[in-house]
């Protein structure tokens, strides 16, 4: 069991959408059936598990998070509990919490608002081509090295990557300054 | 270490707690450094929420399709007369439309059929290198892909090399003679090159554009087996719309 648990993380942090699903599918009900007792609807609960799902991902595969003395589960609890409160306080309600039946850790969420610069880099990064999604992702958001990228992709060698990557992001800021 | 190194290795949290106060004391004192640190920064931040999006609206399509199922269960379970011959003909509606709105072969041929870019050998600007494996990279990379045929021909024939053979392949689809294409394409198929589901991939679009939708699939499920991680998404997407 806490071997699958290591086998599932690893995949998370290589960025395996299947295993993404899986957790998704997993824990939905457990998570589910607990929150009902913070009183809120049902489609809210549901908008706060998925987001919860995006952003234990998005933490294993941008941090490289390495759970070892507690697990997935945990983990995702702890966003998921975090996230409920949030709702909460902004909905202006604070139930006295209920006795803990279940383990969460404590997870600092990252609440760093988007700028409109990022905001407008994100609308034009969905109309570079693929292999540049690709390329730029692995190195900006997965934080792989050039070295480690050559060894996870057909590139050839360093020098391919690093002037494909530059001419992906040329490409993006050029779209930027003059879309289509 | 380069700028940029040190600025990859602070945002993902790689640098030992004495590094990392090294490179904020360098940071506010450096702008060139801040602005690279900017830049990196934005990007970073852009691209996880493109990818934030993305990934919310697939557990929203797992949710639908769960609910689906479901009520699919619930509906059965009702014994009325009524109710079946209402999810008859909804679902003769369903069917229906769905027969319409599918795309066929040729319309996923179009919407995922790109020129697959030069990943062999990276052209620099000012590039004075003359042999006709560059040329042919230049000519590839500003699509004169006649051209870059012809200078692919001779390099092949000076020292014979698949992966160059490949990109000869995909100028000839670029240039839609499918078939040369497809010709080339199967015989590289069984020697060694860096682009094994490259070669699995277009052969599927190129069965898409001929309308061989079964050939399409095989060619995507062996693409599948490879675990490459090349395509992976597009792959779930195109099968789906191709075994509904």
């Amino acid at each position: 069991m806490k071997n699958d648990d290591a086998l599932l993380q690893q995949r998370l942090r290589n960025d395996d959408k299947i295993a993404l699903g899986e957790v998704y599918t997993e824990y939905r009900e457990q998570f589910l059936n607990f929150a009902v007792r913070y009183h809120l609807d049902k489609d809210v609960l549901m908008d706060i598990y998925q987001d919860s799902v995006v952003a234990m991902y998005q933490n294993f595969v941008e941090k490289q998070v390495n759970l070892t003395s507690s697990n997935i589960k945990t983990y995702l609890y702890g966003i998921g509990k975090n996230k409920i409160f949030n709702t909460l306080k902004a909905k202006g309600k604070m139930y006295p919490l209920p006795e803990e039946t279940f383990q969460a850790e404590e997870v600092v969420l990252d609440t760093t608002e988007i700028t409109a610069e990022q905001q407008l880099l994100a609308k034009h990064f969905n109309k570079i081509s693929e292999s540049c999604q690709e390329i730029l992702k692995m190195y900006y958001y997965r934080g792989l090295t050039v070295k480690e990228m050559v060894s996870l992709s057909h590139y050839k060698d360093e020098n391919t990557v690093k002037s494909h990557k530059s001419r992906c992001l040329k490409r993006l800021k050029e779209l930027i300054i003059s879309p289509n | 270490m380069e700028n940029e190194q040190l600025i990859q290795q602070y945002l993902h949290d790689r640098l030992s707690p004495e590094e990392r106060a090294n490179f904020e004391n360098q940071l506010s004192k450096d702008t060139v450094l801040k602005e690279q640190y900017d830049e990196y920064q934005n990007l970073k931040q852009a691209i996880k929420e493109s990818e934030r999006i993305e990934l919310k609206s697939s557990l929203v399509a797992i949710e639908k399709t769960e609910q689906e199922d479901t009520q699919e269960i619930s509906f059965t379970r009702r014994y009325s007369y009524i109710y079946a011959a209402a999810a008859i003909i909804i679902a003769a509606i369903i069917v229906f439309q769905f027969l319409e709105k599918e795309p066929s072969p040729q319309d996923l041929y179009a919407s995922y059929y790109e020129p697959y870019p030069n990943t062999l050998q990276p052209v620099v600007r000012g590039d004075s290198r003359d042999d006709s494996v560059s040329k042919g990279f230049i000519a590839y990379e500003s699509a004169a892909y006649d051209q870059a045929i012809s200078f692919f021909d001779a390099a092949l024939s000076k020292t014979y090399d698949p992966n160059i053979a490949f990109y000869k392949a995909m100028s000839l689809l670029n240039l839609k003679k499918t078939e040369d294409a497809l010709t080339l394409i199967t015989k590289l198929k069984k020697e060694e090159t860096n682009y094994r589901p490259q070669l699995y991939w277009y052969s599927a679009l190129i069965a898409l554009d001929m309308k061989k939708r079964e050939e399409a699939i095989s060619q995507l499920d062996s693409l599948s087996i490879l675990k490459s991680g090349f395509k992976d998404r597009t792959l779930i997407k195109i099968k789906d719309q191709l075994t509904n």
